[in-house]
Parts: structure tokens; sequence; C-alpha cells
């Protein structure tokens, strides 16, 4: 990638390296012949007096370059943040009705500017804002420079996309969450996440979140980017993960993303499909119901004897999830299931088990000792006694800082 | 009208909160960094606080903590943040915050919010 002033550096270094190099080959020539008597030693001279002065000025020319090309830099920079700050003022005034939108085509200054309001703006402005993004022209140059085939071209596009969140521009990201660059993928859900989140809960919020969904079904979408996705949609997220959901249902991986994000964004609305998801034959869809039910720091009544039973699990990343979920559930079943967890044939199980015990207050840290004194399992004992000393360390760090 | 303090590192926000506070008849004073914001706390008496919770020189939360705990004022403040974290809206109305706004927000509302504060 190719920034302002590199191709001007990149000739520089290359014209001074040809120039040091012919001095030096006429330096070794002057010496060979000089060796050979052929030219006197005064010749010889001249040429080491020549050799030196270029490198000379190769430095000096390559130091001052590095140096204007910093100072240039920081002007450019300080005479577009000046300018950007002009155009937010403009923009403000003309949201606050003092000062009249200016015409199309705008500046780039402008266009940063009326972008970055945009970016921190809700409501009627917010909207105000965006209308002005489509009017004034900016929405079209950015989904031309989308086609672009630079990838630079692309991600600055996208990036810009995110900040405008304009509904117009969703049909455009769709194609792009499947790109064959991993960053553009990323970009591409973001701008659409964003966008779908700025839209208000109408018809057209509806139709967007049906046709991102159906984007995100799509098979060459990567887990990585249906996440980022559904966290970023923030309330418009639930829609997305029942339309997931709908039969026929989506591939595995984006449905273990939507069970993660139920958790992460505290969807309490879509517990069920966690529940239900605890009777899947996919291993990752039980862990991920799983990890959903931590994260919520609850679990359904009617989840509690299945989650206990997931203790038992034949694959051990579920049985990890299932120590840490159960931990939510207070039954003797409970008990006698992370007691249990502690003698299990998987390390990532008994840590679970372990610190899901001390995370249930008094009873469970006096459970946990017993266990460090006389859990059948030997590597039970040893992984209880290295909790509760990491707890003890973890209790006096703060009172020795 | 009302004297108030607006901390915020991006001149997006402080340039479009300033005309807007302005425009409802308030004076605003703006500070972009910790440093000016403790330096504007202390050198003046505001009714009210508008403030960024992640700013270049430090958190927004110390403000809070310089009011409330150091200078035992109970002038209003509302956290502006794009945080989205529960922990921090908790965090800053723990510490005395009187009302928590999260980016992007709306303007207008922001000054409602103000407006009742300080009303």
């Amino acid at each position: 990638m190719w920034r302002r002033g590199d191709i001007a550096y990149a000739v520089l270094v290359l014209g001074t390296l040809l120039v040091e190099t012919a001095a030096l080959f006429g330096l070794s020539l002057a010496f060979i012949l000089r060796r050979a008597s052929l030219v006197s030693g005064w010749r010889a001279f001249d040429a080491l007096v020549l050799a030196t002065g270029a490198t000379a000025l190769v430095l000096v020319v390559l130091a001052s370059y590095v140096l204007a090309y910093h100072h240039a830099s920081e002007l450019l920079a300080r005479r577009t943040a000046a300018r950007v700050a002009d155009g937010i003022a403009r923009w403000t005034g003309v949201l606050v009705g003092t000062d009249s939108p200016p015409a199309a085509p705008l500046s780039r200054a402008a266009r940063d500017a009326l972008l970055a309001l945009r970016e921190i703006t809700d409501g009627a402005e917010g909207d105000r804002l965006a209308r002005l993004i489509v009017d004034r022209g900016v929405a079209n140059a950015l989904l031309r420079q989308l086609r672009s085939r630079r990838v630079t071209r692309q991600l600055e596009a996208l990036e810009a996309l995110a900040r405008a969140r304009i509904p117009c521009a969703l049909p455009h990201l769709y194609p792009l969450l499947a790109a064959r660059d991993h960053v553009t993928r990323m970009l591409a859900a973001r701008a659409a996440a964003h966008t779908l989140a700025a839209m208000p809960r109408d018809g057209e919020r509806v139709t967007a979140s049906r046709e991102f969904a159906r984007a995100l079904r799509g098979p060459d979408v990567a887990p990585g980017v249906v996440a980022e996705a559904l966290l970023l949609s923030e309330d418009g997220a639930a829609d997305l993960i029942r339309q997931l959901w709908e039969r026929p249902r989506a591939r595995r991986a984006p449905l273990a993303a939507s069970l993660d994000a139920i958790g992460r964004l505290k969807l309490l609305d879509l517990v069920a499909l966690c529940v239900d998801s605890l009777a899947e034959e996919d291993p990752e869809l039980r862990a991920a119901a799983l990890r959903a039910f931590a994260r919520l720091g609850h679990v359904p009544a009617a989840a509690r004897a299945a989650v206990v039973v997931a203790c038992g699990d034949p694959v051990a990343f579920v049985r990890v999830q299932a120590a840490r979920a159960v931990a939510l559930v207070d039954t003797p079943a409970t008990r006698d299931a992370l007691l249990a967890g502690l003698g299990d044939r998987s390390w990532w199980v008994r840590l679970a088990a372990a610190q899901a015990l001390l995370a249930r207050g008094a009873q469970g840290a006096a459970l946990l000792r017993l266990a460090a004194a006389a859990h059948p399992d030997r590597y039970g004992r040893d992984m209880a006694r290295q909790v509760l000393a990491d707890a003890a360390m973890q209790r006096r760090a703060p009172r020795a800082a | 009208m009302a004297r108030i303090l607006l901390v915020d590192d991006d001149p997006s926000v402080t340039t479009m909160l300033c005309a807007f506070l302005r425009a409802a008849g308030h004076v605003v004073d703006v500070a972009h960094t910790l440093r000016d914001g403790r330096r504007s706390t202390e050198d003046a008496l505001h009714d009210a606080y508008v403030l960024d919770l992640n700013l270049p020189d430090g958190r927004g939360f110390d403000l809070i903590r310089l009011l409330r705990e150091d200078l035992k004022r109970d002038t209003p403040v509302l956290v502006l943040s794009g945080q989205k974290q529960e922990a921090s809206v908790l965090e800053a109305l723990g510490l005395g915050a009187d009302d928590f706004v999260r980016k992007p927000f709306s303007p207008r509302e922001v000054v409602a919010r103000i407006g009742r504060m300080v009303g």
C-alpha cells in the first residue's frame, strides 16, 4: 500500500543509491588503475574526494527529504483538521438553523465533517444528517468507491458507510460479507450492523433485517463475521437471531454465533432458543447454549435438569461450559455434578468445576476445601487445592497493592 | 440560563452540543482534556457538567470523583459516552453521576436532560 509521498521517496532512494554505486565504482576503478600504475596518485585522490562528496550529498538529500516530508505532513494534517472543524461548525449551523448546507459536490473536508457529525448523532438530527449525506451526493460517491478494485479504497468506503449509517447502502454491503479479504468482510458486517441498529423500528427495518439475515446465512460468510454483525446490531440483533433460526435453519456456525450473542447481549427474550439447543446433536451448539446461560447469569427452570445432565456430556468442551452454567443452578444435584466434575479426565473440566464451586459463596468454598482434603480422585484434590490457593493469592494481592 | 462545563475530546461533539446548548440559552465552557476539565472545575462554579468517560489524558470518572469527594459539590453530571458496557454506566452512576447518555445521541435529548437537571 503506497501512501502519499512514498513513490517520491522510493525514486529518491533509488537515485541516491545509483549515485552512490557509481561513486564507489569510480573510486574502486581509480584505485585499481593506480595500483597498476596506470594513473597518478593525484587522480586516485581526486576520485576519493569525489566519492566522499557524493556520499555526503546523498545523505544531505535524503535527510532533507525526510525532514521536509514530516514538516509538510504536519502542516497538511493541521490544515485538514482546521477545514474539517470549519465543516463541523457549518453543518452544526445547518442543524440549529443558522446556516445553509453547502452545495454538492462537497469538498473532502465538508464530507468528512458531515460523516463525523453523523457518527455521533441520533434522533431527528441524525436522520437529517443521513438525508444530507444522500442528497449531497456523498452516499453515491461512497457506493462508487465500494466498487473500486483497490482494497484500500473499498475499506475507506466501508469505514465511511459505517459512520454514515444510511439504509440505501445495505444491499451493496451484503455481497461483501463473503469477500475474499477478511478485513473487507468484517468492515462490511460492521457497516451493515451499525446501519441496521440506527434504523427506526418500522417496516423498512423489518425488511432490512430479513435481507441481512439472509446474507448472513450465506455459505461463504465466516462465523466471526456473523458474531460481529449480531453484536453490533444492538437492538436489531434479536430479529436477526430469530430469522437465523427460522426453518430451514442456518448453518451451524451462524447458529452458534447467535447463541453466543444471546448471552453477550443479555437477550432474555430469546433464552428459549438456548434451552432447546441443549438437545442439539451438534456439541458446538450445546456448548454455545450453556455458555449463553453463564453469560446471562441465569438458567431457566426448564433447562436446569438438562444443564446438570450436560455435566456428563461425552464432549469435554461441553462439560466445561456445563460446569460454568450449573453453578447458577441451586439444587443438590448441582453439588454432586460439580464434585464429579472435579474428578473429570479433562483438566479444563476439573478447573471449571472447581471455579464454579468457589463461585457458590461460603458453602461452595467449604465444599471445595473438603474436596481438597478428601476427594476420591487425586487430580480432583490437586485442582481443588490449586484453585483455593489462587483465590487466596488474589485476595492478598489488592491488600499488598 | 445555566453555566455548563462540557468535557469531551471529540470536536464534533463539543461543537454540536455547544451550538444546541447555546441555542437553548445556556453558557457553555469547553474542555478537551481531563486536565483542562479539572482546572475549569476548580476555577469556576458550573451549574451542570456534560462529561465524556474516555479522555486523552485520563478517565472522566476522575472528574466525577473530584467533584463529589474532594470538592463536595452536588452539581448535576450527565455522562455522555460511547461505552456500551453496563459496568461503565453502573460505575458512573455509582460515583455520583446523575444521568448517562450513550453515543450516538440526540442533541435535543441531551439539552432536554440538562434543562431538567438545572431547571
